[in-house]
């Protein structure tokens, strides 16, 4: 039933937009109404589950836009199923926990809003087909994830970091929608489930480098890879439901999503494969190493979060069938224990008002059901058996041992990452249960948390350990088909099960190495603390962090430096500049035809012409350096009379008489208000005057020159002749100007008649005394 | 009189129909309309007033879409080629008359709160909208400038109307000394266009220079005549002055933050698009010939103005020039797809339409909630003004962030399709290095439009001092601006509902 | 004894230069404004001077229409400088600077 993907999303949008009204009458009791919506969304979607196992795909598809090929397309196969699963799954229980972790909040129904509607969002997103419905509900997720990010917003802090993570993923998430245009043009479709198919066609394309490069723009920013690592740790200000749900299950695991489904587009290709691997180890390594001098219990899994991410990118870029198998269970595993972690400390902040791990201890008897899930799911991230942690730890290092040659780095690194991993889970899971209890140093006293509060963890953690002993259900309708999906290949049946992989061989030998170092870490983590800071302080300056805030605040400063420059509110600077640009322009043009070349021939004018001309072009000068308002008004006077003489001269009587009136008109005019101002006072400095009329000089000669350009060739004066010898000498002639005014172009006369009433009625507006008292609206 | 010369003009005048422009004339009409209702009404009934200028136009629009024509109609040339009406055209009608009708709801917002003039507002918007319908339509350089200098003049009185503030006098000041300067500038790359084209010397003269298809036949025979480059550069600029393309962008900040609200809302959607339409119509039609001449010089500007714009926005607290300068911002972005039909992306004509109406409906909304809180003076609308602005006015607040949404192009609002056809369009045009700097603007952009979203939703409410800005919605302020929301969020989650591309 | 149509020009092009070097130079609006007009008559020259080379009546037209709209913004232009004097008794575009950055 295809109707199920649309149904399941519009389910969830409609419940966002209640939620508000919901809230107002229950109040946090909401939360568990409001959960109705992701759990039958989960309901529905598993119902689909034998479908996707016998390898159909679920699609629904409604017309869009054609410009495009693109349409709404939803499509449901393994990996959205999981994707989907993990969704709605993971959100019931985080919209139920919010109710208890935002009692009392003024604005928790805006809060449920916004998280409902980036579940719906994110469930957009892993169903949808369409590249560009993909990169819309892409969109979505960063701008619900921003409002949810600076959801407790009184401190500045929070702001800037929600910003931050806006402009970080909107960065990158411009990249990819070039990314997704460059696939549309070079498959000639947007349809993912046909991308998947035209890999050859993209690897054989000349934009193959260009579209990797930008998918992954995308892709890292979202799924915060280094360099854009940053702003997931900071992305933390949010409320902890939100960093347990956006930040940790879901919402950053979309840029993992996305590289997985298009995987079998790009994998076998070099750049991909390599680039993917290194930068996921890398991601992985940095995470690790800074997750290890942290005190808050929050950052420590935010950064762990960071490194699972690492992993996942890395198993993608390995590729194998057993990398692969390992990235799609550690994704499962993940999602489970990091989200039960992230709503256990937030009980525990809620409880003790401090997520300091040098002051959380002995915490077990006060709390014992968030202990023993936070325990759970420390011991499930931890990678110990019998949890599900440790089967996707398993396979990441059967994936290793497989690799040969320098790729046997990458099991060196997934080494050491699991190993210190182990220890931060110990040290954020584990350590603020046990010891000795110390409730004094405690801003709150601390007691179990509320139902809704240790429901979700509860439930959670104890998945991760009940599909640890029997993963058959899973693997069999979850893992098998994601898998198929990632490899673009036929749904095979996997062995996952636990007993089979206890069997001594290499890669639990490995096993074996992490949880002792694993330990090692753990207890030895106040010397481990002090030696990173130490690393820390010197290279943080050259950080990726750093960097952003640099180009962030020279954006600023470059900003404000040229408002400064440009905008000086001079209307003579304003002048200038435009003055200034076309003559650079003209010159430009003329430097490019190589100069100018022409002649004028002197002799044999009129002396009258000449006469006149030269009085013009004294009054002009005159005109624009006078002193007092009657000699520029003459001059310019003198200027237009002489304009006219000229049009009569031409042999255009009605032009010298319009000219002529119009002329003394506009003098009339000017006289009026010169009357009113005061007089005239000194013009501009020397310098300015000097750079100004240089400029003007130079305009004017260009444009002389021009003139003369466009004239040098020699003119038929037959045709002319035979114009004038037409309108002149023939009574008739002399109305051809009219005929033309008012037949020929009438409605450029009518136009000109409405300026004239559009200036009319302007003035009136603006001097027209005794005005009216206000409007009313009505 | 010359018997050939009488056989001339009466093939010209044959095509004089003055019912093909019969909206333009209702226009015309109805603002004439209302200096006889002013004159006519009591004093206690003046309120009439602008509720006739709104409901004729809604009738207008009535008329022109359901008599005159749908949205596909042919070409016709009218006036002995002075216009030419298409399918763009008209669409550009419609555009014109829903801009000036929601430039006189929000003018009516705004005058209700000063004293000043009521009439002639709505008169200039009126014929504003004429002049502009007519300017698009124009194929013939005399047509172009008499539409273009009754548009212009016609601001020049609504940006100085506020004749109480200094700051509305001061812009009218501006605008018009700048715009005089251009339109010398446009003018004289006229004169040299005519002067070369129709010298019977040259290969292609025409008699009819000023044409705009007579002058193509001729551009392209002397694609390489230095005056022609030239002329069509000085005509250019002058058009780059009404859209405000850098560097021509100079008056906007100030004319835009000087200007009365909704005619700074005006010139930002109506005036920029008639801008665009007449240079699309420019470079397919005269200065076809010109292309590889014209295609570096438009991208360079394009360039320059997406980064001018953008940058500029991120340090501005004032709404207005910030409005203006993410408005020049925008230009920048449109230009992408004017350069786009120029290397033979035919759709690209609708795709730059589509952004204009997406443009309208996110400005309209955006301005229409700035005429709402401004208080006495709006010029001086700072960001700090909308500090917890959406707790106040819940309805408001969420129109301004939908509308500050649209204009950064987030999904699912109408902007983001806009910017989504103009940048393939770009795409396939093959201009890469445009499209990076066009993908820089936009996340640059991000910041500033979340920024004032910023001040609305996340306020430290706590320490702030709320002042409470002017009057709430009324009921119609509420259906307009909610209507234009809700048409932002259908176009952009349904392209196809606007029948202009598919 | 016909006049060149390059003298013409020549004049046209030099007005219009000083008409510019006024816009450029003078810091009195109105001086500007004046100067802008001086501008228009060097188009409306030039053009009339095609029109008469070229053999074509649209360039005597267009001067036509140049000076009615011309004059219709020169009115318009004065009743906003007279206006602005009103309210901030200067017409010195150095003082006229409330609209900046």
């Amino acid at each position: 039933m295809p109707t199920i993907l649309i149904l399941s999303l519009a389910i969830i949008f409609l419940t966002a937009c209640l939620a508000p009204t919901l809230v107002r009458y229950l109040g946090d009791r909401a939360g568990w109404l409001l959960a109705f919506a992701p759990f039958s969304a989960f309901i529905m979607l598993v119902a689909q589950a034998g479908m996707i196992e016998a390898g159909e795909a679920l699609v629904y598809q409604v017309d869009w836009f054609s410009v495009l090929d693109t349409s709404f397309s939803l499509r449901l196969d393994g990996l959205s199923l999981l994707m989907a699963l993990l969704v709605t799954g993971i959100g019931g229980f985080i919209v139920i926990y919010a109710g208890g972790y935002m009692h009392g909040h003024p604005q928790l129904g805006r809060f449920y809003l916004y998280l409902l509607a980036f579940m719906g969002a994110m469930l957009g997103l892993v169903v949808s087909d369409d590249l560009i419905l993909v990169f819309v509900f892409w969109e979505l997720t960063s701008i619900s994830s921003y409002l949810l990010i600076g959801f407790n917003h009184e401190q500045k802090e929070t702001r800037w970091k929600a910003l931050q993570a806006l402009l970080v993923t909107g960065l990158g998430a411009m990249a990819m929608l070039v990314g997704f245009i460059l696939i549309g043009t070079v498959t000639g479709s947007y349809s993912l489930a046909e991308i998947t198919r035209m890999g050859d066609l993209l690897q054989g394309s000349p934009w193959f480098t260009a579209i990797v490069i930008l998918i992954l723009g995308g892709a890292f920013t979202k799924s915060a890879q280094v360099p854009f690592h940053f702003w997931l740790p900071n992305a933390m200000a949010g409320p902890t439901p939100v960093s347990a749900y956006l930040h940790s299950a879901t919402m950053v695991k979309a840029g993992i999503y996305l590289m997985a489904r298009l995987n079998p587009s790009f994998a076998g290709s070099g750049l991909w494969e390599y680039t993917l691997a290194i930068f996921g180890s890398l991601t992985l390594l940095l995470a690790m190493f800074l997750g290890l001098f942290q005190k808050d219990v929050k950052s420590i899994l935010a950064y762990t979060t960071l490194g699972v991410l690492g992993v996942l990118t890395m198993l993608l870029g390995i590729g194998s069938e057993y990398a692969i198998k390992a990235m799609v269970v550690f994704l499962i595993g993940h999602a489970l224990y990091k989200a039960t972690l992230f709503m256990v400390v937030g009980s525990i902040d809620h409880e003790t008002g401090t997520r300091d791990v040098t002051l959380l201890r002995g915490l077990r008897k006060l709390m014992p059901i968030s202990a023993l899930a936070g325990g759970l799911a420390a011991l499930s991230m931890s990678g110990l058996p019998p949890f599900f942690g440790f089967i996707g730890k398993e396979l990441i290092y059967k994936a290793g041992v497989k690799l040969n040659g320098a790729e046997l780095i990458f099991l060196v690194v997934a080494l050491v990452g699991n190993l210190i991993m182990m220890g931060l889970a110990l040290k954020a899971g584990v350590g603020p249960f046990f010891g000795k209890p110390n409730h004094a140093v405690l801003p709150k006293k601390p007691h179990e948390a509320p139902l809704a509060m240790w429901l979700g963890p509860i439930v959670l953690s104890v998945a991760g350990l009940v599909i640890g002993i029997i993963p058959f259900w899973v693997t069999e309708f979850m893992v098998a088909p994601a898998l198929a999906a990632i490899r673009g290949a036929e749904i095979a049946h996997l062995d996952l099960a636990l007993w089979n992989l206890v069997r001594p061989n290499l890669p639990l030998l490995l096993s074996g190495v992490t949880v002792l170092g694993g330990f090692f870490v753990f207890l030895n983590r106040a010397r481990f603390w002090a030696v990173a800071d130490r690393v820390l302080t010197t290279i943080q300056p050259y950080g990726a962090e750093a960097m952003y805030g640099r180009i962030f605040n020279a954006t600023i400063w470059f900003s404000k430096a040229q408002t400064r420059w440009l905008q000086t509110g001079r209307l003579h600077d304003y002048v200038f500049l435009i003055v200034m640009t076309t003559v650079g322009f003209l010159t430009w043009a003329i430097v490019s035809f190589g100069g100018l070349n022409f002649s004028v021939d002197w002799a044999a004018y009129d002396l009258l012409i000449i006469c006149l001309v030269i009085i013009m072009i004294i009054a002009a000068l005159v005109a624009v350096t006078g002193r007092s308002y009657i000699t520029v008004l003459v001059a310019l006077g003198v200027v237009g009379f002489g304009v006219a003489l000229i049009f009569a001269y031409y042999g255009a009587p009605d032009l010298a008489i319009t000219q002529l009136l119009v002329e003394t008109l506009t003098v009339v005019l000017f006289m009026f208000v010169v009357l009113r101002l005061p007089p005239l006072k000194t013009i501009s400095g020397r310098f300015t005057r000097l750079r100004d009329g240089i400029m003007a000089t130079a305009f004017g000669g260009l444009i002389t020159i021009l003139l003369l350009k466009a004239v040098n060739i020699q003119f038929d004066h037959a045709i002319s002749d035979q114009l004038a010898a037409m309108s002149y000498p023939e009574a008739k002639g002399k109305n051809v100007v009219n005929v033309i005014l008012v037949d020929f172009r009438a409605l450029d006369t009518m136009g000109e008649i409405v300026v004239v009433t559009v200036a009319a009625l302007g003035i009136a507006a603006l001097v027209k005394s005794g005005l009216k008292g206000k409007g009313k609206r009505s | 009189m010359n018997k050939l010369l009488i056989e001339f003009l009466s093939g010209y005048t044959a095509t004089n129909q003055w019912a093909a422009i019969l909206p333009e004339i209702m226009m015309g009409v109805l603002a004439l309309c209302l200096l006889a209702a002013e004159m006519v009404l009591p004093k206690n009934r003046q309120a009439w007033v602008p509720r006739l200028a709104i409901w004729g136009q809604v009738l207008i629009l009535m008329i022109a879409f359901g008599f005159v024509g749908r949205c596909s109609i042919g070409e016709f040339q009218y006036f002995s080629g002075l216009i030419t009406q298409t399918d763009v055209t008209q669409i550009m009608r419609g555009f014109f008359l829903v801009s000036s009708i929601a430039v006189c709801y929000l003018g009516h917002i705004y005058l209700s709160k000063q004293t000043l003039p009521q009439t002639e507002f709505y008169a200039l918007v009126l014929i504003i909208s004429a002049g502009m319908m007519l300017l698009v339509q124009s194929t013939h350089f005399v047509m172009l400038f008499v539409a273009l200098e009754t548009v212009t003049v016609a601001f020049y009185v609504l940006v100085a109307y506020s004749r109480t503030s200094q700051f509305s006098l001061e812009a009218g000041l501006k605008y018009l000394i700048l715009g005089a300067l251009s339109s010398g500038i446009l003018l004289f790359g006229i004169v040299l266009l005519y002067g070369i084209a129709g010298n019977p010397e040259l290969l292609g003269a025409s008699r009819d220079s000023l044409n705009y298809g007579e002058l193509m036949n001729f551009v392209i025979l002397n694609m390489n005549n230095m005056i022609v480059k030239i002329g069509a550069l000085l005509v250019i600029a002058g058009v780059c002055f009404k859209i405000g393309a850098v560097p021509f962008q100079i008056w906007v900040p100030d004319v835009y933050q000087g200007a009365p609200t909704p005619v700074t809302a005006y010139l930002a959607v109506a005036s920029k698009a008639a801008g665009f339409i007449v240079l699309i119509e420019l470079v397919r039609g005269p200065f076809f010939g010109l292309q590889d001449f014209l295609v570096p010089v438009l991208s360079v500007i394009a360039a320059a103005t997406i980064l001018f714009g953008n940058i500029a926005a991120v340090a501005q607290r004032n709404v207005k020039r910030l409005m203006g300068l993410s408005g020049i911002a925008h230009a920048g972005y449109l230009l992408l797809g004017v350069i786009a039909v120029m290397r033979g992306v035919d759709w690209a004509v609708y795709a730059v339409i589509f952004y204009l109406v997406t443009y309208l409906l996110a400005s309209f909304a955006v301005f229409g909630v700035m005429s709402i809180a401004a208080g006495e003076e709006d010029a001086n609308q700072e960001l700090d003004h909308y500090e917890s602005f959406a707790r106040k006015r819940p309805f408001l607040g969420g129109v301004l962030a939908c509308g500050l949404g649209s204009l950064a192009g987030i999904p699912p609002l109408g902007g983001f399709i806009g910017k989504l056809f103009l940048f393939v369009a770009a795409f396939q045009a093959e201009l890469y290095g445009l499209l990076i700097i066009a993908i820089v603007g936009v996340v640059i952009s991000i910041y500033y439009y979340f920024g004032w979203i910023r001040e609305c939703y996340f306020s430290s409410s706590s320490t702030a001092v709320v002042k409470d800005i002017s009057c709430g919605a009324t009921s119609s302020d509420r259906f307009l601006l909610g209507a234009l929301t809700v048409a932002s969020i259908v176009i952009g989650i349904l392209p196809a509902a606007l029948p202009i591309i598919r | 004894m016909t006049v060149g149509l390059n003298a013409f020009i020549l004049v046209a092009g030099l007005l219009f230069a000083i008409g510019l070097l006024g816009v450029i130079l003078r810091k009195n609006t109105l001086i500007i404004y004046m100067s802008l007009e001086l501008m228009l008559n060097a188009v409306n020259l030039a053009l009339v001077a095609f029109s008469r080379y070229n053999g074509t009546m649209d360039g005597n037209l267009f001067v036509f229409f140049i000076i009615t709209v011309a004059a219709a913004e020169v009115a318009l232009g004065l009743a906003i400088i007279v206006a602005l004097f009103r309210l901030r008794q200067t017409v010195m575009v150095d003082q006229l600077t409330a609209l900046s950055r």
